[in-house]
């Protein structure tokens, strides 16, 4: 144990020199950006605060304050200096409105504007071609690009509601992607390139668009507790059962791995049950869901694991249907159900 | 450009990683402390000295890991390596991902 703690605090310290010898240089820099100038105004008003003491003193040494004074017109330099750096930002974002973001597209066939209500607060209007239309705003041909989760939140926010909105004014539409924009070239604006993707893809949009009419989308993901089914196991497995007398009759280093024995069945049996209840569960929820796909499981906790997630796209006069399939499973002693929606089909689409 | 030498911070990262090296190496023996109770080839003292060294291991483990409140840090480096070690097993196992990997190369 000592000499462990030893060794780690030897690693943890040598950690500590080499992250700062790494940074060697960037110290150097914030001390002679930041910090030098004011050293130096300090200096400055020091040394004239003394010779003007000086003067009071003694009036025959009138010929040392251009000294002081002969810093200055570096001084002023630099002032100007950072002053340019400034302004050029503002026409960068004024020349580069060259972009269109894409929210969804959608059926119609008007240009029709929905209010500010995109990213940011611009206007998000439609971009019709034939039957179809984009929902689109006017952006730099830049993705949206952020280090800041709450921002990249808030954007992804008022994406979905952005289709949300064009959902339930047009009735069908195939949402895009966070960050879809779509850039104008030399001889083509951005609105013309909108409309010859939708010239060029409109048939497979078409196909898309019908194969999500009048259905919405749910998310289905069903938890276990593995504490509540590690129990029933250990109720219903008569070798289980074995195992564990066994390891209270032993003594206690033979004890602990019996005990990683057991712990190891345990594990097998609850893989072996989560198969068996994926299959199940899929089962069941696919004869009332027009499609479906399986997504990634998630880690929520330790009292409860996703053993399923689901995405469905159903009819919407069969969502009753499922969520009353739905419901069997959430009575089932150890298990719930999430069930969420509905949204636009974004994962078909 | 700032820089940001947290000393608790630190001490999360490198601790974290030492303890959970030192974790996947406690498993490892037991893996095979395991296999070979379960082959016959350990006497029942043999297999008492294993358990109890096993068992204190595991113990001072969980106390390091308490005493210096890294036990998260220890489980994001283990969560780490375990869905790189995924992503190697999956890549070497699915011949679709050879496809994917190739097509990407393509482009």
């Amino acid at each position: 144990m000592k000499r462990i703690r030893e060794i780690i605090e030897r690693v943890v310290r040598q950690e500590i020199r080499s992250v700062l010898a790494d940074s060697e240089d960037i110290v150097k820099e914030v001390v002679k950006t930041s910090l030098l100038p004011e050293l130096r105004a300090a200096t400055r008003d020091a040394i004239s605060r003394v010779v003007e003491d000086m003067l009071k003193e003694s009036p025959e040494i009138e010929e040392t304050p251009p000294l002081s004074a002969s810093i200055t017109p570096q001084e002023s330099a630099r002032i100007q200096e950072t002053e340019l750096v400034a302004p050029p930002e503002a026409e960068i974002s004024a020349s580069s409105e060259v972009g269109k973001y894409l929210y969804c597209v959608a059926e119609g066939s008007e240009r029709i504007s929905l209010g500010k209500i995109g990213i940011e607060d611009n206007e998000v209007y439609t971009i019709p071609y034939n039957d179809l239309c984009a929902v689109v705003h006017n952006c730099p041909a830049q993705p949206y690009k952020s280090e800041d989760n709450e921002v990249v939140k808030s954007w992804i926010m008022a994406h979905q509601k952005v289709v949300d909105i064009a959902w339930e004014k047009f009735g069908t539409v195939l949402p895009l992607g966070f960050d879809t924009i779509i850039q104008g070239n030399e001889d083509t604006d951005p609105d013309e390139n909108m409309k010859n993707w939708l010239r060029e893809d409109y048939e497979s949009l078409k196909e898309k668009m019908e194969k999500v009419r009048g259905k919405e989308e749910y998310g289905v993901q069903v938890f276990w507790d593995p504490k509540v089914i590690a129990h029933k196991i250990v109720q219903r497995n008569e070798e289980i059962q074995k195992l564990e007398q066994e390891m209270k009759s032993k003594p206690k280093g033979a004890a602990y791995m019996y005990k990683q024995k057991l712990e190891k069945a345990i594990k097998k049996e609850m893989e072996a049950k989560a198969d068996h209840y994926f299959k199940d569960f899929y089962n069941q929820i696919k004869k009332h869901v027009d499609d479906l796909r399986v997504e990634k499981t998630k880690e929520i906790d330790k009292d409860k694991q996703m053993l399923i997630n689901l995405s469905c796209l159903v009819c919407k006069d069969k969502s009753k249907e499922l969520g009353e399939e739905l419901e069997k499973i959430n009575k089932m002693e150890g298990f719930s159900v999430r069930f969420t929606g509905p949204w636009p089909s974004y994962s078909f689409t | 450009m700032p820089i940001d030498i947290d000393e608790d911070n630190l001490k999360h990262g490198v601790l974290g990683l030492v303890i959970a090296l030192v974790e996947i190496i406690k498993d490892a023996l037991q893996l095979q402390a395991m296999k070979r109770m379960e082959g016959g080839s350990l006497s029942e003292q043999e297999i008492e000295r294993l358990g109890g060294a096993l068992m204190d291991l595991d113990i001072a483990i969980e106390e390091i890991k308490k005493e210096q409140g890294i036990t998260e840090s220890v489980k994001s480096v283990r969560d780490g390596l375990d869905s790189i070690v995924d992503e190697v097993i999956d890549k070497l196992l699915n011949p679709e991902r050879w496809k994917e990997e190739a097509e990407k190369k393509r482009i």
